[in-house]
This record gives structure tokens, sequence and C-alpha cells, in this order.
């Protein structure tokens, strides 16, 4: 029983990697068209993107399409000029430039994007992620 | 005949335990269904009233800290919210992992954060939240009444249980508690592995105990098979019983039958064998009767003579009368053991046969070495005897055998007869008992020997056989010894 227990655990492990980089490529895959998606990563969703095959990570700002930060302070400085992705609420607090975040609360994923982002770098949500605008 | 396994009785307890155990199966499954279903629901409802209650107290607490203001006096008072999240987090444990309280947002389906007892993963003040299962959260706004439902998040099952805050009849916040279905889904999960182990097993047993039943009805109805056969070849056997004791019967009205035409050819030879003892007493008789009418024609018959001869006829008539008593005592039908020997035998047989063969230049040879007495019929082993010598009679007539004899031996228990006729051909001598096989081309019945060999064999319990010697044929009866 307890290895079937462990079993599970390890299953769901998979499966919550396998989800969350659904979402990253449902989200950004829907905001961003070119294939691949050349994307800086910074954090725990490196790991992740970079298993995607829609994503093409690099390792600086300079080349990249979008940036997805995540907990780096020192990397935010140089991405200034291209849309920045958080995975974290704090990080999407700090960075007003950035168009959208995507983290987990209470277990519960969190999506969000600011108007300000979007248009800075104009970029286009489809109709099935505006509800997710934060309002002001 | 073997029996089957099961008595009849032992298979109708058999049969009734089956069917006991059958329903008793169900109703252990029903049982055992509504007990585990019983004790998820107890399990779960008593956690719900546990958090009921913690609810009810945090509720009855933010009301009062918050002066039925809650956003208002949050938003001013940090050191309030720190107070409150402390007294969250007094109830937070592993199982009861996030408690929190939000705000809806108004004109949207977003919530955000007013108190967080959380210590990790902590949301700050007044962040935007979207919960899961929306409507849920929704209709506690409406309804203004505790909800609790059950969501699969990624990494496990969750209860959550959400507790309207009240203030001024209207929904003014929630408090929510994620609360773990692990242990629960644990219990259940073992209830439910263990249902199935029990189901299995009585499964098992109950399939084992059909297809035992299932034998043994099978083997029931062998046996019922094998008892109608066993019946039905006991009923052939009977019928087969009755057709031999027919057949048997038959074969002894035959036999009776061919006894009788023996018989009757027997008498046809004896009324020649009478005809030859009594053809010189009876020209004596005559030779007496003319010496008689003589010598009174020529007056010359005294009284002496005429008694001699009368007295000659006597004894002549006399004679011919012993011979009639000897014929009639040997063909009696005696039913009766007698107490004989083989000289006795011998000798009443060649004073009925005795004249006949001689008059054939045959001569008759006598060896008796035996005294013993035997209780057997003897009237029908005299006519075995006679059947014998008259055989050898016939061949040695037939084939005019020079200095022929027939020589009758008695040693012990066995009686013999031989003759110099040249014996009995190879080629027949296995079947020369049998009924109407003969050899004679002229008065041969084929009855004599079998005739013989069925006084010996079945009436006197002894053994008749033939073999050739040098000279001619040996027959051989013994008799068994008293």
């Amino acid at each position: 029983m307890k290895f079937l227990f462990l079993l599970l655990i390890l299953f769901v492990s998979v499966y919550a990697d396998v989800y969350t980089q659904k979402l990253y490529e449902t989200i950004l895959g829907s905001i961003f068209k070119e294939r691949p998606i050349v994307v800086f990563v910074t954090g725990d969703a490196k790991a992740t993107l970079e298993n995607s095959k829609i994503f093409d990570v690099v390792t600086t700002c300079k080349n990249a399409s979008v940036a997805v930060i995540g907990d780096d302070s020192s990397s935010k400085q140089e991405c200034g000029n291209i849309p920045i992705f958080t995975t974290t609420h704090r990080d999407y607090m700090r960075i007003l430039n950035a168009f959208g975040a995507f983290y987990w609360r209470k277990g519960r994923p969190q999506i969000h994007f600011r108007e300000r982002g979007l248009k800075m770098f104009h970029l286009h949500l489809s109709h099935n992620l505006q509800r997710f605008i934060d309002a002001g | 005949m073997q029996d089957n396994f099961f008595s009849k009785k032992s298979f109708y307890i058999f049969y009734v335990t089956v069917i006991v155990l059958i329903v008793g199966a169900f109703y252990i499954f029903k049982t055992f269904d509504k007990t585990s279903s019983d004790i998820e629901k107890l399990t779960l409802h008593s956690n719900i009233e546990y958090i009921n209650n913690i609810t009810n107290n945090l509720v009855e607490l933010i009301n009062k800290k918050t002066d039925m203001q809650l956003v208002d006096t949050l938003k001013k008072s940090k050191a309030l919210r720190k107070n409150l999240e402390e007294n969250l987090k007094m109830f937070r444990t592993k199982r009861y992992r996030y408690i929190y309280v939000v705000q809806k947002l108004p004109n949207t389906e977003k919530f955000r954060f007013l108190l967080d007892g959380a210590k990790k993963d902590k949301s700050g003040f007044l962040e935007i939240f979207q919960p899961l299962n929306i409507q849920e959260w929704l209709e506690v706004y409406k309804t203004k009444k505790p909800r609790y439902f059950k969501h699969q998040s990624i990494k496990s099952l969750w209860l959550t249980y959400l507790k309207p805050i009240v203030q001024h009849n209207k929904v003014v916040g929630i408090i929510a508690i994620d609360f773990s279905l692990n242990e629960y889904n644990y219990m259940h999960s073992t209830l439910d592995d263990l249902s199935f182990s029990v189901k299995i097993f009585m499964s098992l047993l109950l399939f084992i105990f059909i297809v035992v039943l299932i034998f043994t009805t099978i083997d029931k109805k062998r046996v019922y098979l094998l008892k109608k056969q066993a019946q039905e070849i006991q009923n052939f056997n009977i019928t087969l019983q009755n057709k031999i004791d027919e057949e048997v019967a038959k074969n002894r009205e035959k036999d009776k039958q061919i006894l009788e035409q023996s018989r009757l050819a027997q008498m046809g030879e004896m009324i020649g064998m009478i005809a030859h003892q009594w053809r010189q007493p009876i020209n004596a008789i005559s030779a007496a009767s003319i010496t008689l009418n003589m010598k009174a024609q020529m007056d010359r018959l005294d009284p002496k003579s005429t008694i001699e001869i009368a007295d000659k006829i006597g004894e002549l008539i006399q004679h011919l009368s012993k011979t009639i008593d000897d014929f009639r005592n040997f063909f009696k039908d005696t039913k009766e053991k007698q107490d004989t020997t083989y000289g006795d035998l011998i000798q009443s047989t060649l004073d009925i046969v005795g004249v006949s063969v001689g008059n054939k230049n045959i001569t008759i040879v006598t060896d008796i070495q035996s005294d013993i007495v035997f209780h057997t019929y003897a009237n029908e082993l005299k006519q075995v005897l006679l059947n014998l010598i008259k055989n050898a009679e016939d061949v040695l007539e037939e084939k005019k055998i020079k200095d022929a004899f027939i020589k009758i031996e008695a040693v012990e228990n066995r009686l013999i007869v031989r003759d110099n006729g040249g014996g009995v051909p190879e080629d027949i001598i296995e079947k020369i008992f049998d009924p109407y096989f003969s050899t004679k081309t002229l008065n041969g019945t084929g009855l004599g020997l079998y005739m013989s060999k069925t006084i010996v064999e079945n009436h006197c319990g002894g053994t008749i056989s033939v073999t050739n010697d040098a000279e001619g044929a040996v027959f051989c009866v013994v008799l068994p010894s008293p």
C-alpha cells in the first residue's frame, strides 16, 4: 500500500510538471506566434520550458522574444526591453513592466495579465485569456 | 459398486450450506459496503464538524475584533491583521494546511486575500486570488451558508471548507480552510482494498463451493447412471439365466430323447441277442417234442423216458425264462445307485452279450484285478460296457479280423475295453463322443458313445477316453474311487 502511495506521489509530481509546461505553452504560445519562441528563463521555470518543444531557451535576454523571470533579481534589469512574464507574485508586483504572471497559490494556479505591460509591447491576448487581465 | 463421494443426506446438507454461504456472502458484501460508507461518512462528518466549530469561533473573533467592519478595519490596522493571522495560524496543522480569509471583488469572479494563516506560500494583503470551483465560492455569498467541496489539486485530494463572515446581514468575506483528504483517502483506499479482498475471497470461496457442487452433481448423476446400468445388467443377467435354464432344460429334454432313441436302438439289438440266446434251447425243446411225438406214435413211450423228456423241456423253459429276466434286469431303468464291482458289471454284461459275440468267432478275454465296490448307477454302466463291447464286435466283424478278440480289464478304478480291430482313425478320434457321429455304414445311430460319455461323466462322475494301441482301440472308463 505504501508503495502504491509513493507511486501515486511520483506520478502526480511528474504530472504537475507536465501540467505547468502545458500552461506555459498555452499562455505564451497564444501571445507569441513565432516558433520556436526564443525565451530567456530564470528560476524554477527554466527546467520546465527546456523540456517543451515550442520554446528555445537562451542564456541572455539579447536575442530572446520574452523573458520568464522567477526569483532572480539580477536578470530583471537586463531584460527591460523585452516582454517579461513572471513566475512569482512578488516579481509580478515589483516589475511594473511585466505583462503577466503565472504562479501557484494555495495549490491553485494563478494567472495574471497587466494591461500596461501588454500595451507596452503590443501584445494581444486570446479571448479565453482576457478574463485574467487585472483591473486598474 | 463404489458409491459417490457424498451420501444423499450429506449432499443436501452441502447444497443448503452453499446457498446459506451465498446469501451470507451477499449479506457480508452489503454490510461491508454500508459499514465502509458509514465509516467514511462519519470520518468526514466529524472533520467537517470540527472545522465548523473552528470557523465559528474564528468568525466570532473576527467580528468582535473588527467591530463588524471587516475590510475597513483590516485596511487600517496592520497589527490587527497580524493578530488575527496569528489566531488563524493556531489552527494550522499538517492536515489543515491553509486557513485564510478572502473577499470577493465586485463585478468579477476574483477574490482578494484579507488574512492568511500560512507560513509558506503566504499571500499578501489584498492579493488577487483566483479560486477553482468558483461557483461554490459564489454560492456561499449567495446563500450565506457554509459549504464544502472536494477537489483534486495537482498533488493531492483536498476538501475546501468555506465559511461566510456575515456582518450586518451581508457576507463580507469567507474563511476558507483547505483540508487535506490524504488520510481520508488513504482510509478510503484501504477500505476499498479490504472490501475488494473480502469480495475476492468470498467469490473464490463461492466459486470453489459451486465447482464442488457441480462436480458432486455430475458425480451423483454418474453414480445414478452406473446404478441404472448395473440394474440393466442385472435384469439382463436374470433374462440370460432364464434363457440358459430354458436351453439347459431343452438340452436335457434332447438328451432324454437321444437316450430314448439309444434305448430303442439297444432294444433292437436286444431282440437279436434274445433270438441268439433262445435259438439253441428252442431247438432243444423242439427236438424233445419231436422225440416225444415219435415215441408215442411208435408206442414206445414209457413213463420214465417221458418224465426225463419233460424234465429236460422244463429245464430248457427255465433257461429261456432266466434269459428274459437277465435282459429285463439289464435294461431296467433303475434311478437309484447300487453297490457294484467291475467284476459284477463285466459278468452281467457278458451274460447278455457273450453268446452273441462268441457266435461270431470273437474271443472275449477278461482280466479282473479290481474288487473296489462302487456306489453308482450299475445298470447304466452295464449299458456303457455293453455298448463298448458291441462297438468292438461290429468293427471286428466288419473288418473280418482273424483271431479277433475283445479284452476287458478291471484295474483298480479303471475299466478298460480293448480290441484288435485296428483302432480309431486319428482324424476322427476327437469326434467319436459327439452325438450322431458314426463310422458304421449300417445300423449306426451315432448315439452309443455320446450316451456312454453322458452316463460316465454326468451321471457317475467319472471319465471316459479313447486311445489307440498297436492292435486296436482302447477305451478306458475311470470311476471316482469311493
